[in-house]
C-alpha cells in the first residue's frame, strides 16, 4: 500500500495512440476556384489534451445485511452496471402527464411564445460546409499576444463559452 | 485568449511532396515571424471554427501548431476603473486617494512581480544555461 501510495506522488503519462482529428487539405487562397492555389495534404493530431481521471460508474453496492443473495435471481440488484431510464412529464392542470419522448419537438422562447421549430426546419438553417483548413490570412507574431499560446481549456468538450 | 487544446498539423505521412510543401509553408512563416490565421472544419457540416497556425521547427519534427481562437462574439469586453487615478463624481481626476497605492507599494508590487519572472530560471548567476 504505501508503495502505491508513494506511486502516485509522480503523474504516470498515458501513451495514447495517436488519432488524426482532420484528414485533408491545408489550402491557401482557395483551390476550387483558382489553378494558381496552395492545397497541402495534411493530418492533424491533437498535441495538448486535458488529462484526464478515469471516470466512475454506478453501481448498487450490496447491503450490508445481505451480502448473501436470499435467492438465486438476488444477485442481479447487488453489483452490475446501472440503465438509465427518464420520463418526461408536462404539467396539466396541476396534475404531472408523462408524454412519450416521440413527442417531443423543439421550440424556442420568443418573449413568452413558444415558437416550435421542426428538426427539418433546423436543418435547413444549419450552415452547410464541407471539410477544410483553409488559411484566411496571415498575421505578425509580434502582434498577437503571447497569451495566445496558453492554452486554456475550463470545459471538458474542448469550446469555450 | 486561445479557445482550446492544440494539435498539431504535420504533412500526409508517407506523401514527400505535401511534407516538403508543409516544410515550406512552416520554415517561411518562421523566417518572417508570421502566424497564419485559418478556417478548420474538422467534419462536413460541423461549424467553423478559427484557428491560428504557428510554425514549431524542433530536431525531428517540423509542424504548425494550432489554436482556437474567438470569434468577436466570443470576446466579453469589460470596463474596470482605472487602478492609477480615482475619477470623482464631478469628473474631478485624483492622482492621490485612499485606495490608491503609493509608490512605495507601487516599488514594492513592481519587486515582487519581477522576483517571480522565471525567464533566467534555468540560467545560473553567470548567465549559463543548465538546462537538460
Amino acid at each position: 500500500m504505501a508503495e502505491v501510495i508513494a506511486s502516485i506522488d509522480y503523474p504516470r503519462v498515458k501513451k495514447v495512440r495517436p488519432v488524426p482529428s482532420y484528414r485533408g487539405l491545408l489550402t491557401i487562397g482557395g483551390p476550387e476556384k483558382f489553378d494558381d492555389a496552395i492545397a497541402i495534404d495534411v493530418e492533424r493530431y491533437p498535441r495538448t489534451k486535458r488529462a484526464a481521471p478515469p471516470s466512475a460508474t454506478k453501481y448498487v453496492p450490496p447491503k450490508e445485511a445481505e451480502k448473501e443473495p436470499a435467492r438465486e435471481g438476488d444477485i442481479a440488484i447487488h453489483g452490475g452496471s446501472v440503465a438509465l431510464q427518464r420520463t418526461y412529464k408536462i404539467k396539466r392542470d396541476g396534475n404531472e402527464v408523462e408524454v412519450e419522448k416521440e413527442d417531443l419537438d423543439k421550440a424556442y422562447l420568443y418573449g413568452r411564445t413558444i415558437v416550435n421549430i421542426s428538426d427539418a426546419d433546423l436543418n435547413v438553417m444549419k450552415l452547410q460546409t464541407d471539410a477544410e483548413l483553409g488559411i484566411i490570412g496571415f498575421v505578425e507574431k509580434m502582434g498577437v499576444s503571447n497569451l495566445f499560446f496558453m492554452v486554456v481549456d475550463d470545459s471538458s468538450s474542448g469550446t469555450w463559452r | 485568449m486561445a479557445l482550446s487544446e492544440s494539435s498539431c498539423i504535420i504533412g500526409q505521412k508517407g506523401n514527400e511532396r505535401a511534407q516538403i510543401a508543409l516544410s515550406s509553408l512552416i520554415h517561411a512563416l518562421y523566417e518572417n515571424d508570421l502566424v497564419a490565421l485559418a478556417r478548420l472544419v474538422t467534419k462536413e457540416n460541423k461549424s467553423p471554427v478559427l484557428v491560428m497556425l504557428a510554425p514549431s521547427i524542433e530536431a525531428d519534427i517540423e509542424c504548425l501548431v494550432d489554436v482556437q481562437v474567438p470569434f468577436a462574439e466570443d470576446v466579453r469586453h469589460y470596463t474596470f476603473a482605472p487602478l492609477d487615478k480615482v475619477v470623482t463624481m464631478k469628473g474631478k481626476v485624483l492622482m492621490k486617494h485612499r485606495n490608491l497605492p503609493t509608490d512605495e507599494q507601487d516599488e514594492a508590487m513592481n519587486d515582487y512581480v519581477d522576483s517571480m519572472n522565471l525567464m533566467n530560471f534555468s540560467t545560473d548567476e553567470e548567465g549559463y544555461s543548465f538546462t537538460h
